[in-house]
């Protein structure tokens, strides 16, 4: 990175520390799926075409657990690295302390709306593993490890965007840019 | 009172109208005006496989399911889907409706979930439908077939074709470029997908398979209620039931006719043709009552009552 | 609050806030813990995250940038060159996928890096790259006709083959406004000069591999080997096999397409959810029932009525995610317009028209939003960048009112 080392306090260090491994971790799982999505998927198609023997699994492993998990985990990690898009055009035209005052309540409300989508989705993920709810499809599916992703994956969203609150003040606008890949 | 219910259906689907709509105007017509709903289609608040947690999360009083989309919640209406069982909807209706009030495994089910079985409307037996005559298991061999959900699928391989398993909106792509070559469903499905422009040969009286919905109400919701206005829900829910079964019934007769009508090839199986299908078909219900004995259900149970309410 | 809040979550707590008004607190939890999950498990969106990988991996190679030079190689006399290479890889692209995100998302990638080396000014290319993407609707095949034709009970074949002039036209639209506004602003676009020696220096790279990728998908998907969404996951394997055969991809590239697609994907799916949650808001209120149900006992004549009812889907798709405005509406409108005696398959495309539009109008123009991140482009110089093409698609959609033929005529 080119740009001068931003001023960090100590919690955003510790928190941030803490988060990375994990928000990493995650990002790899849900490139492990996307991947896993991705040729399972042709190979299904192929086989069926060729030898009339399709991945008949495919489908429902795709849909229910694969897609889930390669949105959710990954998002933690995608905002840190790549920030999210938001209209700022109109940020220019404040005074800047008052905007980034701004900018740190709106990560902080974020991270609440996350925090919810984590909680109530981990509720419904607490209650069908608890009465461990089976899909039949082809084979028997477990539910619960399709539901398991979306809480994993809101739930550190929230704690980063938790983390940004207390993020240096350069950190607020600048978009980002990758610095490393999750692999 | 007012009622919300919730359906996955489109408003103008023909379960909306016959369904959803006349027992609403039923429901508010028998009780004075005392009960008056807050209608939800297309999804918008509770979609086809999440009638249970809709009702019991408090998103809607009454909810509309797909039995075999919500299995997981309600497995043992799954053997509703089971192929073999019924030769139309009103049979279907009929036989469904006298195994729940048998009270037994089918009902505690649905009971546990908090579930009151307001209205059941079971489509016609599914039908084979491609751009052959395939009308002996031999024909299946080899062929692609759309089929959905677990026991159409077993099915579909246990005769020897192959299944395929896809959204509904592609459906029709994968029809008309060869993707897959047949797909088994009711005459209704048929031409609410306008499948009749990419297939051309039809069975009439098969029985591979059904698909069903069911009207659930809030059980605990309905405990609530004044004894006059359960006696007129029971009441609203049962006879239209039977209305709407009977009009399926009609309604495939006529589709398949009009397709007659208008060239394309309309079969029906001969008796020796029904039998070696069904012959094939016996592992289908072995292997679905197996698997969900594996997990201690009373599916033995389950599936004697309906077939005892059915009379076989 | 719109400013300080990245839009994949400010539209989620517009929709939790505004949904607090309406409903109980129990129903608004229930709501959020199944959105998100709801949302994602669709096997139909698996085209968003495969057409992306494709775009990534054959962009790393350098295929895809090969495709456009060779494109504008031809188009070199001609001003705006490039930018016309765009809409017709738009065009293409649309005859393999029914997903204007997928497709913006995965042009973006394509062609953004070369239209700033020819010159071009980002708001215009953003402006191109978007407009582009929005035919992946019109064109067949098209997830949105087949929702329209179960919705409506209409057919699905008829609508695919009646979206094919009016998606042609669309693309010839795009055309001529690229030359008009180069014409009006030169600025925005390169010197032709510039734009051929950029089409000269490139005169090295292969296309074959392109062209290879583009006859396996589109083959694929007509001669019947994979569906739709199939056909993304294959297109995306053979892009990673072409690259790696061309021998233009190394470990790095390989990890950063990877990455680049899983961060534009939750990106993108997290806006699709909060848009669901503003879509709970709106099926509660009833309002488009009532707004429809209003203009149809008001008695107004049925051309009235009908320019009234567009003219309620072009501010709809303002704000609102275009399928679920196509779900909760259609089966209102269609029936409405059929009993005024208009034809329901050109008012499916009609509908389908301001989909497209309202994909790109802002505020809440989803193609924009994605292409935007892609490349990183400021989110208002990048609706700046639309204004001509949206005129283009005014026109259009009047054609398309004035002379319902274009579309009924070839089925
Ligand atoms: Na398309
Ligand atoms: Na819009």
């Amino acid at each position: 990175m080119e740009r001068k080392a931003p001023r960090r306090n100590a919690t955003f260090k510790l928190l941030d520390q803490i988060l990375r491994p994990l928000e990493n971790g995650a990002a790899i799982i849900g490139a492990a799926m996307m991947l896993a999505a991705m040729t399972i998927t042709t190979f299904d198609a192929l086989l069926r075409y060729t030898i009339n023997k399709p991945l008949s699994f495919n489908y429902f492993l795709t849909e229910q657990y694969l897609l889930v998990g390669l949105v959710s985990l990954p998002l933690a990690w995608g905002f840190r690295t790549g920030g999210f898009i938001r209209i700022t055009f109109l940020l220019h035209v404040i005074p800047q302390n008052v905007g980034n005052l701004l900018l740190r309540v709106g990560l902080l409300v974020s991270s609440i709306f996350c925090a919810d989508l984590a909680w109530m989705s981990g509720k419904n993920w607490y209650e069908i593993f608890s009465n461990g709810l089976v899909e039949m499809d082809v084979i028997d599916w477990p539910v619960h490890l399709s539901w398991i992703w979306v809480p994993i994956g809101c739930g550190l969203l929230s704690l980063r965007l938790l983390t940004s609150v207390f993020g240096a003040s350069e950190d607020l606008i600048v978009e980002h840019t990758a610095e490393e890949y999750p692999e | 009172e007012t009622i919300v219910l919730a359906s996955g259906l489109p408003p103008k689907h023909f379960q909306s109208v016959q369904g959803s709509e006349a027992l609403m105007e039923c429901v508010t017509k028998g009780t004075n005006g005392e009960v008056t709903f807050n209608y939800f289609p297309s999804g918008e608040l509770v979609k086809r496989d999440s009638m249970v947690t809709g009702i019991n999360q408090g998103l809607a009083q009454i909810a509309v399911s797909s039995v075999p989309d919500e299995v997981a919640y309600i497995p043992l209406q799954g053997l509703l889907t089971l192929p073999g069982l019924t030769g139309s909807a009103v049979e279907a209706t009929v036989g469904w409706r006298k195994a729940l009030d048998q009270n037994g495994a089918m009902a505690e089910e649905l009971t546990r979930q908090n579930v009151m079985p307001l209205l059941l409307s079971p489509l016609a037996p599914y039908q084979i439908m491609a751009n052959e005559k395939l009308d002996d298991p031999s024909k299946w061999d080899g062929l692609k077939i759309r089929a959905t959900g677990s026991s159409l699928s077993v099915l579909v391989n246990s005769i020897g074709g192959v299944a395929v398993q896809m959204p509904a909106t592609e459906i029709y792509v994968a029809l008309q470029r060869g993707t897959v070559d047949a797909t088994i469903l009711s005459f209704t499905s048929l031409v609410g997908y306008s499948l009749q422009e990419v297939l051309s040969s039809y069975s009439t009286n098969a029985s591979f398979g059904t698909s069903a919905s069911m009207w659930g109400m809030d059980l605990k919701f309905f405990n609530n209620l004044p004894a006059d206005q359960q006696r007129v829900i029971k009441e609203c829910g049962r006879s239209i039931e039977l209305s709407m079964a009977a009009l399926i019934d009609s309604n495939e007769k006529k589709i398949a006719e009009d397709l007659a009508a208008q060239g394309q090839q309309v079969f029906e199986l001969t008796p020796e043709q029904l039998d070696m299908f069904a012959e094939q078909m016996v592992s289908v219900e072995t292997s679905f009552l197996k698997r969900l004995n594996d997990r201690g259900l009373p599916a033995e149970e389950a599936l004697s009552e309906y077939k005892a309410a059915l009379g076989k | 609050m719109v400013l300080a809040v990245p839009i994949g979550f400010a539209l989620g707590i517009a929709g939790f806030v505004s949904l607090n008004m309406l409903v109980p607190m129990s129903v608004l939890q229930a709501i959020m813990g199944k959105v998100m999950h709801e949302t994602l498990a669709n096997s139909v969106l698996l085209t968003i995250p495969m057409f992306i990988l494709m775009a990534e991996f054959l962009s790393c190679g350098g295929v895809a940038t090969d495709l456009l030079m060779a494109c504008n190689r031809m188009l070199r006399r001609v001003r705006g060159g490039l930018a016309m290479a765009c809409i017709v890889a738009g065009a293409i692209h649309a005859a393999a996928t029914g997903s204007s995100t997928a497709s913006a998302a995965s042009l973006a990638r394509a062609s953004f890096p070369a239209m700033m080396k020819a010159g071009y000014a980002p708001s215009f290319a953003v402006g191109t790259i978007s407009i582009a993407g929005t035919l992946a609707i019109m064109i067949p095949p098209s997830v949105s006709f087949v929702i329209y034709g179960i919705i409506t009970e209409t057919s699905i074949g008829k609508l695919f083959i009646a979206g094919i002039i009016p998606g042609l036209l669309t693309a010839l639209g795009y055309i001529v406004t690229i030359s008009i506004t180069l014409k009006l602003k030169p600025k925005l676009g390169p010197d032709a000069i510039d734009e051929q020696r950029v089409a000269t220096e490139q005169r090295g790279g292969t296309v074959w591999p392109m062209i290879l990728l583009i006859f396996i998908v589109l083959g694929g998907l007509y001669s019947g080997v994979a569906t739709p969404t199939e056909i993304s996951a294959i297109g995306a394997a053979g892009a990673l096999v072409l690259s790696i055969m061309s021998r233009r991809m190394d470990r790095n590239d390989f990890m950063g397409a990877v990455s680049g697609t899983l961060r534009i994907t939750s990106m993108i799916m997290l806006i699709i959810v909060s848009s669901h949650v503003v879509g709970y808001f709106i099926s509660i209120t009833h309002i488009t029932n009532t707004l429809l149900g209003w203009i149809a006992e008001s008695g107004m004549t049925p051309t009235v009525v009908m320019l009234i009812v567009v003219l309620i889907y072009l501010i709809l798709g303002m704000f609102m995610d275009q399928a679920a405005v196509l779900i909760l509406t259609a089966p209102i409108s269609t029936p409405l317009m059929v009993g005024l005696g208009f034809d329901p398959i050109w008012w499916g495309v009609i509908m389908i028209k301001t989909t497209e539009i309202g994909l790109v109008s802002p505020p809440l123009g989803l193609v924009v939003f994605v292409t935007s991140s892609v490349t990183r482009t400021n989110l208002y110089s990048s609706f700046k960048g639309i204004i001509p093409f949206l005129i283009a698609e005014f026109v259009t959609l009047g054609l398309l009112l004035a002379f319902p033929i274009l579309t009924l005529w070839l089925t």
